[in-house]
């Protein structure tokens, strides 16, 4: 069900089709049609993807930042990259089915993976928390991705427990002086700007002396300095602030808002975590190998597993998404998603590596960013399929890692 | 039903649940003759359960969904009544009979409560199907009579007649029929399961029987709505399992402080909570797709089997260890649990064989 493609970019497996009734329903409620938009996304990523963007899609390389820009800005002749905002802020007022529709076939599709730091998480705040000026200021070259923005909150010292936070920002006169170090900053190598949680104030609960900062890496004393990480890739990095000088206006919020910023980003994004549409799309490259290869009942059996845990995961996706489109939010739900998105991520990744066996040893990374030079050794997508297989290992870490999901579910389930 | 009237029947089963079915009187109604309780079975009715089935238009079924909220709660409590011989499988068969005046018949024997029927499809040692039938010709009306042995019918006691699968002679292909829980040639053996339920073999011996019509898309129907029932069941032993393991781990203290304190308990718990999320969006999601006849709904009964089976387990399995010395015991009903559990995992085929049959066609 899940083999016509590699890319997966042709119509789906029939498991899912038609739409649910729940889902058509939900929609219905919320205005739109969900078996035309989906339809609509699905012709879309299947025509309107760029030829040099589709290539490294059927390679499994990494999209460079002008490639991913290109794609955020053709989404956005069609106002989705940020059809999730209000209307009053040019978005088109999605609500969260609407906007899990939208993402869920991207990422099936296998689409350039869209930077959420701006259109998903600090659009929204400024939408919520920002003033005019800020709006005014920012919202624009978010919406045109001609702005690129990064998230500042872990810290060396401030992994699972964020609240302790350290990177201090210290108010004198119109500004802020920024001292201190964030880390693990996913793609600030390419960022114009970062949005920081700070510590504005000390003693006291951790979470009240947070505040919620932008600050433009271009400013002096900010250095980034990237982190290799075992797949190859460079992706996440350091940034160090020294006596960076930040504008008062560059706040948002009042002071001591930060960390319930914070948990409104992780609130309104608690239901893409799982990226089921991303475990749809993997498990069409596992039968696209595997039908290229001889199979056995063993690893059949193997696939029929994942085929189960993507069903029950994709359906309690839909269900949590249902709840939250009526308002609601089931205890569990949050937690479970990336839990469960994380752990069938991997197991995929390792079904694919292991149905490569001795075939997919060899690791020429430099075919992740484009054709090789001279030799290449066996399947073309080898380095972005290990790659991947390498980078799903931090699924289960970032973003609050599955020990600490565990954790909120024993908090808000058995309320321990 | 719409989620006010959804939410009433939760509580009216809730109330039932509290007053009817604790654990006292579910050992009570064991001990009957009948192996449950015949005045729980008369109230279930009074309550207008049984009205659940009457569709909305007469050519219609009533949606499976409106029955998710009676199983869970019957498998929250344990309940001994055998709903099977109603709600279940029956009624997907009658929905395959061709003759409009006989199927409305049929369908209202089941409403009133006048006509029970046992679902007789599955024999010993396998799928196979070894029973025949063979039509004679009787006066100037033709009929049937079969041969052959039908295994664990449940709720054959109170059934006034059975729904049973047999080999047409003639074409070779499988049919179901209807013969009378009187009728010749037929013979019932009792026997206790595992969950400490009553189930029967059946023998049939020229037992005259009534065609009813052909056999493989009435026994896909009649399975695939046993399973999603049965999933169903399973989700209120799992809220119960689940609700019953983290009150002990409360309560219960040890070194000092409840056991819920210590992380590797919660986690354990947590794992549990999640399992259960799962089954009831799935459940759910395969209970729709059947009500609005999905392409694909045999693959998802499929993967519902595997994934509520597993569950199922590990849930009972866990809430036995977390519950110590006592999870072993005939006192608490999680021992019970872990039982019935064992039943429900393998009367419609195990995950195993569900397992097999998702990845003969990936």
């Amino acid at each position: 069900m899940f083999g016509e493609s590699a890319t997966a970019a042709k119509a789906g497996p029939a498991f899912s089709e038609p739409e649910r009734s729940a889902v058509q329903r939900a929609a219905a409620a919320a205005g739109f049609d969900a078996a035309r938009f989906r339809a609509e996304l699905r012709a879309f990523c299947r025509d309107q993807v760029p030829a040099d963007i589709r290539t490294r899609m059927r390679q499994h390389q990494y999209f460079t930042r002008e490639q991913r820009i290109r794609w955020q800005q053709l989404l956005q002749t069609r106002g989705w990259f940020i059809g999730h905002w209000p209307k009053a802020q040019g978005g088109a007022g999605w609500g969260p089915l609407q906007r899990f529709i939208f993402i869920e076939e991207l990422e099936r599709a296998g689409t350039p993976w869209l930077t959420h730091f701006g259109t998903s998480f600090l659009g929204p705040v400024l939408c919520a928390f920002g003033n005019d000026a800020q709006r005014a200021r920012f919202l624009g070259p978010i919406r045109d991705s001609t702005e690129w923005w990064c998230q500042g909150f872990s810290e060396p010292g401030s992994g699972s427990d964020l609240a302790s936070l350290k990177l201090r920002a210290e108010r004198s006169g119109s500004h802020y002086r920024v001292n201190g170090q964030k880390t693990w900053t996913t793609m600030a190598q390419w960022a114009d700007w970062i949005f920081c949680l700070v510590r504005t104030q000390a003693g006291g609960k951790p979470q009240q002396g947070i505040s919620f900062l932008l600050i433009d890496l271009k400013s002096p004393g900010v250095t980034v300095r990237p982190i290799d990480t075992f797949d190859g890739g460079q992706h996440v990095n350091e940034v160090f602030f020294d006596d960076v000088e930040v504008p008062v206006e560059q706040r948002v919020g009042q002071e001591g808002d930060g960390w319930t910023i914070a948990k409104f980003i992780v609130g309104r994004e608690r239901l893409l975590v799982t990226e089921i549409g991303k475990a749809w799309h993997l498990l069409g490259v596992l039968h696209s190998i595997a039908a290229a290869r001889h199979d056995s009942p063993t690893f059949r059996r193997r696939t029929a597993e994942l085929e189960v845990q993507f069903h029950s995961l994709r359906a309690t996706a839909y269900a949590a998404v249902l709840e939250a489109e009526a308002g609601r939010e089931h205890p569990v739900d949050a937690s479970l998603l990336k839990i469960r998105g994380s752990e069938l991520q991997q197991a995929i990744h390792d079904a694919i590596t292991d149905l490569l066996a001795r075939d997919g040893l060899a690791f020429q990374i430099e075919g992740l960013h484009g054709d090789l030079d001279g030799y290449r050794h066996g399947d073309p997508r080898l380095p972005g399929l290990l790659h991947e297989h390498l980078h799903s290992r931090a699924a289960s870490i970032y973003g609050g890692s599955n020990e600490i999901q565990r954790g909120i579910i024993a908090k808000t389930a058995l309320r321990v | 039903m719409d989620n006010d009237a959804l939410q009433l029947f939760e509580e009216t089963l809730a109330r039932y649940n509290r007053e009817r079915y604790d654990a006292g009187q579910w050992r009570d109604y064991g001990r009957l003759p009948q192996g449950h309780s015949p005045e729980r079975w008369a109230e279930l009715q009074a309550m207008g359960c049984f009205e659940l089935l009457r569709p909305e238009h007469d050519d219609g079924a009533a949606p499976l969904a409106d029955l998710l909220p009676l199983y869970a709660a019957a498998g929250e409590a344990l309940w001994r009544e055998p709903l099977a011989t109603v709600f279940a499988e029956p009624v997907a068969i009658i929905g395959q009979v061709a003759d409009p005046d006989r199927r409305r018949a049929l369908l209202e024997g089941l409403i009133t409560g006048a006509q029970p029927l046992g679902y007789a499809h599955r024999e010993t040692g396998g799928d196979g199907l070894a029973s025949t039938a063979t039509r004679c010709a009787a006066g100037s009306t033709a009929s049937w009579r079969l041969d052959g042995d039908k295994a664990m019918v449940i709720g054959a006691d109170i059934c006034n007649g059975f729904l049973v699968s047999a080999i047409n002679a003639e074409r070779g292909q499988p049919a179901m029929f209807l013969v009378d829980a009187a009728a010749p040639g037929l013979q019932l053996q009792r026997y206790r399961t595992i969950d400490d339920g009553v189930a029967a073999d059946l023998r049939f011996a020229q037992s005259p029987a009534e065609w009813l019509c052909n056999g493989t898309a009435a026994i896909a129907a009649a399975d695939a709505r046993g399973v999603i029932l049965a999933a169903a069941e399973a989700l209120g032993m799992m809220r119960g399992a689940n609700r019953d393991s983290a009150e002990y781990l409360r309560e219960r203290r040890q070194f000092g402080q409840p056991l819920l304190g210590f992380q590797a308990l919660q986690h354990r718990l947590v794992e549990m909570l999640m399992r259960q999320r799962e089954c009831e969006a799935l459940v759910a999601s395969v209970a729709e797709a059947f009500d609005h006849a999905a392409p694909a709904l045999s693959r998802q009964v499929l993967v519902l089997r595997v994934q509520v089976a597993r569950a199922l387990r590990h849930i009972t399995r866990e809430a036995v260890q977390l519950h110590g010395g006592m999870g072993v015991t005939q006192e608490l009903r999680i021992g019970r649990y872990y039982r019935r559990a064992l039943m429900l995992d393998s009367l419609h085929g195990s995950a195993d064989q569900a397992l097999e049959a998702l990845s003969e066609h990936p």
